[in-house]
Order: C-alpha cells, then sequence, then structure tokens
C-alpha cells in the first residue's frame, strides 16, 4: 500500500495521462459524450460498446481516457433534452424531467441548464477525486455486498419513493404497485419460465426500460404540448444569452450541502456493482426532498430536485470505477465496456491492478478529475446552443419529439415493436399523470422489481431470514426506517417548535 | 350537515380499471405456471388489490381534482395516438426514410404549419440529419425501401 500511494508515483499517474498523446482524447471524449447524451434511447453504454473493436488501435491508456471522458460527458448531457423536451437522454435523467422540463416552461431554460452543468461538474469533481482517494481501500468492501444488502437497497429505493409521491400516499403507493407488477413480465430467473408475454417474443425479456421511459416522459408529454403555441407558457418571456446559463451556475452555489450529499450517494450506489446511475438519481432526489425545507416545491421546477438528481448522476461514474479497478468487478454497463477495453488491450482490472499498474490505475483515475473539470467550459457552450429549441414552435416540435421518441426507442434494441411501447407508455403516462398518480413511483418499481425479486430470493435460499441481519443489511434497514420515520419526526418538531413559539408571544412582559 | 349527493368520479375509475386488466390479462396468461414461478407476482398482486380498495375508496367518491391551466386539444390529441400508429405501420412498407419524412411533412401541416415550403424544408433536414446518424454513422437495420436504383 505505501508503495501504491507514494507521491512519486501519483505524479507519475499524473505525468502520464497530461502527455499530448493521451490528454487528446479528454475533450475529444468530452464532445463526443455530449453529442452520444444527447441522443435519447442511444447511450453512452452502447455506443462504447460499438467503439470497443477500435481501442485495439488506439492503446490501453488512449482508449480509457477517451471511454472515462465520453461516460462522463453522456451522463451530463442526458440533462439536455431531459431538461428541454422532457425526454430523458439515459434512465439516470429521469428525476431531472421532473424538475427541468418545469423550468422551462417557465422561460427559464438557460438557468435549468446553467444549474444541470454546474450541479454535474461538482458532482463528477467530487466523485472523482474521492474515487482518487480512497480507491485503494474502499474497494474491498464492496465485495461484502450480497443478496440481502441488493434487497435491502431495493427496499430502501422503494421507500425514497414514498417521499416522491406527492399528496396522495395511497395512489403513489399503487403507481409502485403497478410498476412492480408489470416488472413481472418476461423470463423469470427460477425455471425459466416465461411470464406473461401477452405472446410477443419481445417481451420475453420483460418491458424494455428505454421505451418505457420515452414513453411515460417524452410521449405522455406531447398530449398536453399539443395545445399550445410553444414549448415556453404563454405570457411568459423567453430570456436566452449566456446571462440565465451563469445566473444557474451562481444559483447551484447556494446548493452546497445538496450537491455535496448527492454526489456521495451517487458514488455510494455507484460503487455496488448492479446498481448504477438510474437509481442513485432517484434515491438522491427523494433524499433531496426529504430534507428539504421546501418540499412541496418538488415536481413544480425546484432547484432542489435538480440540482440532486444532476449532481448525484455525475457522482456514479467515480463511484462505478472503484469496483472495477480494484476488484474487476463493473459497477455498471459502462464500466464493463471500459473494463473490456483494458482486457483487450492486455492489462486486467482487479485486486493486483494496483500494484502491478499503479502509475496507469492513477492516470485513468486523474483522467476522470481532468474530465469532469473540461466539462464545466463545454458544458456551457453546449447549454448555451441547446436553449435556442425552446424558440421554435410546438407545431414543429411536437411531430420532432414524437419521431425522436418513437426512433429512439427503436436505437435501443432495433425493435419496430419497440415503438409500440412508446405509444403505449405513453397514453399511461399521460393518464397517470393527468389522475395525479406518481410516473416516478411506476418507473422506480419497474426498475427495481426484478432486482427486489432475485435478491430476495438468492438471500433467502442462501442464508433464509438470517442473512438479512448481517451488519451491512441491518444498516440499510435501518437507513430505510429511518426515512419513513424522518418527515414524520420533523414535522413533530416543527409543530412543537411553533406550539412554543405561540406560548412565548402569549406570555405578558 | 350538507345535503348533496356524492357523486361518482368516473375518472378516478380510469387508472384501476387499467390495473385490474391488467392483473386478470397477467394472470390468464400465466395460469399454467407452478406456484414457485408465481409466488413473487401473487404477492405484488395482492399488494396492489389491498392499494386498489383504498383509491377506490377514498377517491371515488371524491370531487374531482381541479382543472389543469394548460389547455386541452383533443383533437390535436388524438392525432398526436393515432399518427405515431400510422406511421409505425407505414415505416415498414416505406422505409424509415420516407415513412419520416411523411410522419413530419403531415403533422406540421395538420398542427398549423401553413408553408408548405418551410414544412418540407423542416421534415427534409430533420430526416436527413436521423438517416446519417442512424443508418449512416450508426448502421442500424431499419426498414428501407428499395426503389431499384436507390436504397432509401
Amino acid at each position: 500500500m505505501e508503495n501504491i500511494a507514494s507521491l512519486d508515483v501519483i505524479l507519475s499517474g499524473v505525468g502520464l495521462l497530461l502527455q499530448p498523446g493521451h490528454l487528446i482524447w479528454l475533450p475529444l471524449g468530452m464532445l463526443v459524450g455530449l453529442i452520444v447524451g444527447a441522443i435519447p434511447g442511444f447511450n453512452d453504454t452502447n455506443f462504447l460498446a460499438m467503439m470497443l473493436p477500435v481501442t485495439v488501435y488506439m492503446g490501453p491508456m488512449n482508449a480509457v481516457v477517451f471511454m472515462m471522458a465520453c461516460f462522463c460527458a453522456s451522463q451530463a448531457a442526458g440533462s439536455i433534452p431531459a431538461i428541454l423536451l422532457n425526454i430523458p437522454g439515459t434512465p439516470s435523467n429521469a428525476p431531472t424531467c421532473l424538475e427541468g422540463f418545469k423550468m422551462t416552461r417557465r422561460g427559464e431554460a438557460g438557468y435549468a441548464l446553467g444549474l444541470s452543468v454546474a450541479a454535474s461538474t461538482v458532482g463528477g469533481l467530487l466523485s472523482a477525486l474521492i474515487a482518487l482517494v480512497i480507491t485503494p481501500v474502499v474497494g474491498v468492501y464492496a465485495l461484502n455486498f450480497g443478496p440481502a444488502e441488493l434487497f435491502m437497497m431495493a427496499l430502501f429505493g422503494m421507500t425514497a419513493v414514498g417521499t416522491l409521491t406527492g399528496s396522495s400516499l395511497l395512489k403513489g403507493l399503487l403507481s409502485s404497485a403497478l410498476g412492480l407488477m408489470v416488472a413481472c413480465v418476461g423470463t423469470e430467473f427460477q425455471v425459466g419460465y416465461t411470464r406473461a408475454s401477452f405472446g410477443f417474443y419481445e417481451l420475453y425479456e420483460g418491458f424494455p426500460l428505454i421505451p418505457v421511459l420515452l414513453g411515460v416522459f417524452g410521449f405522455s408529454e406531447l398530449f398536453s404540448l399539443v395545445g399550445d403555441k410553444s414549448l415556453v407558457a404563454e405570457g411568459v418571456e423567453r430570456v436566452t444569452g449566456f446571462g440565465p446559463i451563469f445566473d444557474g451556475l451562481k444559483g447551484s452555489l447556494k446548493q452546497k450541502v445538496n450537491m455535496l450529499r448527492s454526489g456521495l450517494i451517487g458514488i455510494l450506489v455507484g460503487l455496488i456493482p448492479g446498481t448504477g446511475a438510474a437509481i442513485a438519481t432517484w434515491v438522491s432526489y427523494g433524499q433531496a426532498k426529504q430534507w428539504s425545507k421546501t418540499p412541496e416545491k418538488f415536481g413544480t421546477g425546484h432547484d432542489e430536485g435538480l440540482v440532486a438528481a444532476d449532481a448525484c448522476n455525475n457522482g456514479v461514474p467515480g463511484g462505478a470505477l472503484i469496483p472495477t479497478v480494484t476488484l474487476g468487478i463493473p459497477g455498471s454497463g459502462t464500466t464493463l465496456i471500459i473494463m473490456a477495453a483494458l482486457m483487450i488491450n492486455g492489462v486486467t482490472p482487479g485486486p493486483s491492478f494496483f500494484s502491478e499498474h499503479a502509475v496507469e490505475a492513477y492516470a485513468i483515475l486523474f483522467s476522470l478529475v481532468v474530465a469532469n473539470l473540461l466539462l464545466l467550459p463545454i458544458g456551457i457552450v453546449v447549454a448555451r446552443l441547446a436553449t435556442n429549441v425552446t424558440a421554435v414552435p410546438n407545431k414543429y416540435l411536437v411531430p420532432i419529439i414524437a419521431l425522436f421518441c418513437l426512433v429512439g426507442a427503436f436505437a435501443w434494441r432495433q425493435m419496430i415493436f419497440d415503438m409500440y411501447l412508446v405509444v403505449i407508455f405513453g397514453v399511461l403516462g399521460a393518464l397517470l399523470t393527468r389522475y395525479g398518480y406518481s410516473v416516478p413511483a411506476f418507473l422506480l418499481a419497474l426498475l427495481l422489481g426484478p432486482l427486489a425479486e432475485k435478491n430476495l430470493y438468492w438471500s433467502l435460499e442462501i442464508g433464509g431470514m438470517e442473512s438479512f441481519q448481517r451488519p451491512i443489511a441491518l444498516v440499510i434497514l435501518l437507513a430505510t426506517i429511518s426515512v419513513l420515520a424522518l418527515p414524520v419526526i420533523l414535522k413533530k418538531m416543527v409543530r412543537r417548535g411553533k406550539a412554543a413559539l405561540n406560548e412565548k408571544s402569549s406570555v405578558p412582559e | 350537515m350538507s345535503t348533496q349527493r356524492k357523486q361518482v368520479n368516473w375518472g378516478e375509475t380510469i387508472v384501476p380499471a387499467i390495473t385490474l386488466l391488467f392483473i386478470a390479462a397477467y394472470f390468464y396468461q400465466t395460469r399454467d405456471a407452478s406456484a414457485e414461478v408465481l409466488r413473487w407476482p401473487l404477492a405484488i398482486a395482492i399488494l396492489t388489490g389491498i392499494l386498489w380498495l383504498g383509491v377506490l375508496f377514498f377517491f371515488l367518491f371524491a370531487p374531482p381534482a381541479e382543472e389543469s391551466s394548460r389547455p386541452f386539444a383533443p383533437v390535436k390529441a388524438l392525432l398526436i395516438l393515432l399518427a405515431p400508429i400510422v406511421y409505425i405501420l407505414a415505416t415498414t412498407y416505406l422505409g424509415f426514410a420516407l415513412a419520416s419524412f411523411l410522419f413530419l411533412l403531415i403533422m406540421f401541416r395538420c398542427l398549423g404549419g401553413i408553408s408548405w415550403w418551410r414544412n418540407i424544408l423542416v421534415a427534409l433536414i430533420i430526416t436527413g440529419g436521423l438517416y446519417f446518424i442512424m443508418i449512416g454513422l450508426m448502421e442500424m437495420s431499419l426498414p428501407r425501401l428499395d426503389l431499384g436504383f436507390i436504397l432509401l
């Protein structure tokens, strides 16, 4: 460990990254990542998988630096269509849609994009720095996550949904239950029985996430957008230029704690293999709402929700990189591709990676830091160009969004069937929203359902009920209970404080 | 005390009805599955059932929620629902490029785009851009129309 963490080795890592031959791949990766991330339905995993054969010619260092930059930029770029068009660029940008698009409708697209760029940069930078410091040490603990802990994580995610359901808890819970039920479609893992595919082979693996997401978020919005003349609500002045973006950057500075907490959630969830940013951002969004002084503003275009989602989203790459580099266990689909790129080039990540390739390992971790630093200037320019979308009248925008949703769904698995799913889930999303049900609760349950089912089964098979008594599982259980209890306790404390204030003011001096 | 009779809020039955239909279809589809396979879905269905009853109990007779301030255009909404279905069907026969171009052109016109030239230009740019990205760069196997001398 002494050798690994010596200043000499660390500086050699920085030196290796700063060689022009390697460094040039960072801005290239950022640009490609920003473009790829902004295309709905086509994410960085797809793109990097396609790039995999090319990495043989790039060499391991260049390939990984390029991929890290691409990973980092695409996570941030997914927020652009989420804010401007209510289409999540990647599944993890779904919470951004909830707040960002409402801000766009209020004519605050630039401000929302500024907030997003700042939060993404801070979350990413925090995650990269923490990964840099703790990777050699912390990665080992990730091995202790078994099925019981993963089930508890899913349970924790479900509990976070309770904080997202708004005024009616019953409708929120029914949305979750419907999401869980929909998640039961497809081939189950115990005996390989295909549960309710309704005769469609396209549903053998269950409902695909991307078409469902594009339907309930992007397509469902068209039913109300079609009645308006432009994306920005009537009577609201559209503000363009760099001004609102810089206002957004300044606005994010008021939320240091929110960004810090969300970035840390991103790292922690990213650290656990098999979870990923799509779950992390919902957990972070829920936590931001619970700790907020104005929780009632969530879902109406609130800065705090947007900052929480985006800081967490970019916090995930650093977390996901830790088990990939130290244990050889990729924390997400994209890190799996990055790991494959290293292996193709004859470098095997794992417990011995740091001892055998310490300089290269630090260079990879530093590339994440530099990529996040570059995100700020590149992100501001891209955000400025992107705000022009709000000037397009709805008579042109609505058909274009519809086409993007349909084509984006096709791009995921290249199946025409997925286009129909967009329309079906678009109608469902519009109905859920119209009658006060929770679209986020539905989506989160759809996402966590298979994870919860598998891990509950495995933990019961392996260790019975005792497996839930392991320390990490118990800690997550306690966190879940506290998440449930916290709003009640806080409400009581506020009530008691107000009562005390009233008593005090009624006592004559 | 209010003497007003409680009225059924039919709108509140739509989502519960969809949920019920889905669960019924789900268990009809899996009627030959073993108990082991259905343990988890059954638990979820029971949970859903309890919540379903709760929602109906509390919301069926509740006064309808306040109307949204955002305008709702039923004819245009119907167009949004039907046009994509026609587009998906047409894609198989006309190919991605031609179907996308026609979809955009007709939708622009129906939603108020009066200038044909502008409609054609925007539709061409969007379709061309998508064609270049999806087929040119990503080499996706989208349905294409073979005209003999060109593959659109």
